[in-house]
């Protein structure tokens, strides 16, 4: 294969220009009476990491006006972010005009304009579909595993159920109703109302005494012996 | 007491009844009620001038983290302050629902268990000493959880897989399913790996804990803070090691649940058996005599130790005694008064329902509500207290700096972004203010 550099012609033609260009470069350093050595080199005017190397030397321009870098600050990781101080100091020592929030314009640079809702695809209005209530029968559900209600029997959602819990949302219309607490197997129930103090015959709520004093328990606490629950 | 940040974060379950035949999205209904607190703005995460949280959680409920607290009553306050805002939200909720012609109803619930079999927790954060080894620590305290359910679980009804119903002291015990992990749902731990301390790393580290029950009860909630800062200074003092851990715990967990009585014997290491009202003496009793023996006990720590060993005392004597006071004996008190009144089974939906109506936050309605203002239920704080919790944050902490800049900021109309560390005004220049220490109340200068 032919190798594209070697052709003696452009060779003959540029070695006398190689001598005329390294002569050029001598005359000008030989001329240059400020010429100094690498200011980070060491004594011998070598770089430490690449000898023979001459760090290149800025001339500044005459009578530039250049500013004078600062000296390196130290370093801060982490710079301490002052609160506000305050002029007049609020109840905590905010000062209230950092506060001061922008005056609101009262007109809107642009003209507000209504943007028609086009119709569906279909023609249909906006709230023309609306589902209707689930109808569920359930039993068994695979593995024979009784989800709600008796085997055989069925479940016909209560027009108020209760479902509840972080999934209450995701659940409502996606799964059968949810049974009124956490566990599966109660029917749907609709919050007890009419609980109350007073006015009932029969009432759940009525104050009684127990172990400790209360008013009207009389002196001795009013100690409860109608209590059924401890089987101790 | 040692000084110690405290917080608790309640999610609540939440339930919307679209009655009505025009279909309605429950994300909607859901964004009332986030307007119900923060108004003007459609954000679900924010934090709120008494310096507490409100966000949606995943799982779409809303979720109540207290502000920052160093004091126990101050963290039972601020917890009721939060179902307030929560009542009040369905209250403003409801009546956007009725404008937009839904006839819908909404209910936020402070319970831990759903109509699906979910589990959502109440998470209790204390801050410890960065030196105790959390391994040392964690095997001395998880005896301390599993049994603490007999005077902080908050009581319901549980099904026995028979189709009878049982009553648990602590429904959330039975969604436990690890001794120490880093999940909070699927498999959930007594104690969470989480460890962010929202304070000097260097110093502290966060004690997560997702294993207790959400209380409405305030002396439930008081005596399940109080009981465990106690026993965590001790261990942080050393005067408390692992000689009651147990065989299984998470089996014992779910036994002492199942069992009202109390009788129920747990196996610990050394094969000992003993029942959750014996272990919880032996803390109460190592607890007492470590800081009666390093000096003057204070008075809040007394208070503490003194309604501890009060609580323990009547439950052995009787449950009932304490029917006015603790979560899960006012609850069955309740709950069967009603039975008998109606003539009920235990399995009866009615009762069920009760169950979860006990835990509905509205003011009105609440079952739990409906005791106190009828007179049958004691409780540690007045109302008063509570009501100025929803607008003011605990002053001995960094939430007081929270809370006022967030109330000014929010006075002159400022764009803000605002963390439990910092506070930062969005315009430029964007100036920030940073709490690192959520013991410091004050920012320049000396306290006043």
């Amino acid at each position: 294969m032919t190798d594209p550099f070697d052709h003696q012609p452009l060779k003959k033609l540029l070695f006398p220009m190689w001598i005329v260009w390294g002569a050029l470069l001598l005359t000008l350093r030989a001329g240059d009476p400020s010429t100094v050595s690498n200011p980070h080199a060491g004594a011998e005017g070598g770089d430490e990491g690449l000898p023979g190397f001459s760090s290149p030397h800025y001339q500044p321009v005459a009578n530039a006006n250049v500013p004078t870098l600062p000296g390196s600050a130290a370093f801060n990781p982490a710079p301490q972010i002052s609160p506000v101080q305050p002029q007049s100091p609020g109840p905590l020592g905010q000062f209230p005009g950092a506060f001061a929030p922008p005056s609101p314009s009262q007109t809107l640079p642009v003209q507000l304009y209504a943007v028609p809702v086009p119709p569906s695809v279909l023609g249909m209005p906006p709230g023309a579909i609306q589902p209707g209530a689930p109808n569920v029968s359930l039993g068994f559900i695979g593995g024979g595993v009784p989800q709600l209600g008796s085997p055989g029997s069925t479940i016909t959602p209560a027009a108020t159920f209760f479902a509840m819990g972080p999934t209450a949302l995701l659940n409502q219309f996606v799964q059968p109703p949810m049974v009124p607490f956490g566990q599966v197997g109660v029917q749907p129930q609709p919050y007890v109302s009419g609980l109350s103090v007073v006015g009932a015959n029969f009432n759940p709520f009525t104050p009684t005494c127990n172990y400790y004093f209360f008013p009207n328990c009389g002196q001795s606490g009013g100690f409860s012996t109608n209590f059924r629950y401890s089987t101790r | 007491m040692v000084r110690r940040i405290f917080g608790l974060e309640s999610e609540y379950g939440f339930v919307f009844q679209n009655k009505s035949q025009k279909a309605y999205p429950p994300e909607r209904a859901l964004e009332f009620l986030f307007q119900g607190i923060l108004m003007n703005s459609w954000s679900r995460d924010a934090f709120l001038p008494n310096g507490a949280r409100i966000y949606q959680d995943t799982g779409s409920h809303p979720e109540y983290s207290t502000p920052e607290c160093d004091r126990v009553r101050d963290v039972v306050v601020h917890d009721k302050a939060g179902e307030r805002i929560l009542s009040r939200a369905v209250d403003f909720a409801f009546d956007h629902l009725h404008d937009e012609g839904v006839d819908g109803s909404l209910f936020v619930l402070k319970n831990n268990t759903d109509s699906a079999g979910n589990s959502y927790g109440c998470h209790e954060n204390y801050l410890i000493d960065r030196n105790v080894t959390f391994w040392r620590l964690s095997r001395t305290l998880i005896p301390f959880f599993v049994t603490r359910q007999i005077f902080a679980g908050a009581g319901g009804l549980v099904p026995d897989g028979e189709g009878k119903v049982m009553f648990a002291l602590s429904p959330r015990a039975l969604h436990i399913r690890e001794k120490i992990s880093c999940s909070t749902t699927s498999s959930r731990p007594i104690i969470n790996t989480r460890d962010e301390p929202h304070a000097d790393p260097q110093k502290y580290r966060r004690l997560h804990i997702i294993v207790g029950d959400s209380n409405m009860s305030e002396l439930s909630n008081y005596l399940k803070v109080g009981a465990t800062a106690l026993v965590l200074q001790v261990i942080e003092e050393g005067g408390l090691h692992d000689r009651m851990s147990l065989e299984d715990p998470i089996r014992s967990i779910r036994e002492i649940s199942l069992d009202p009585t109390l009788t129920r014997r747990v196996r610990l290491e050394g094969g000992r058996e003993m029942t959750a009202l014996e272990i919880q003496w032996e803390y109460l009793e190592s607890v007492r005599s470590f800081l009666t023996r390093e000096g003057p006990v204070p008075p809040a720590s007394q208070d503490i130790l003194e309604l501890w060993e009060r609580v323990l005392t009547e439950l052995g004597r009787d449950p009932e005694h304490l029917s006015r006071e603790m979560d899960w004996c006012i609850k069955y008190r309740t709950m069967e008064r009603y039975r008998d009144a109606k003539g009920l089974e235990w399995a009866h939906p009615v009762l069920s329902m009760l169950d979860y109506q006990y835990h509905d936050v509205h003011v009105d309605r609440g079952l739990y509500n409906i005791l106190v203002r009828s007179g049958n239920v004691n409780r540690l704080v007045e109302e008063e207290e509570v009501l100025s919790a929803m607008e003011v944050p605990p002053q001995t902490t960094r939430a007081k700096l929270r809370g006022a800049h967030i109330r000014q900021a929010m006075k002159e109309h400022r764009s803000f972004t605002v963390d439990w560390t910092y506070m930062r005004l969005n315009d430029p220049p964007q100036e920030t203010v940073h709490w690192s220490d959520p013991f410091r109340n004050w920012e320049n200068g000396s306290p006043e």
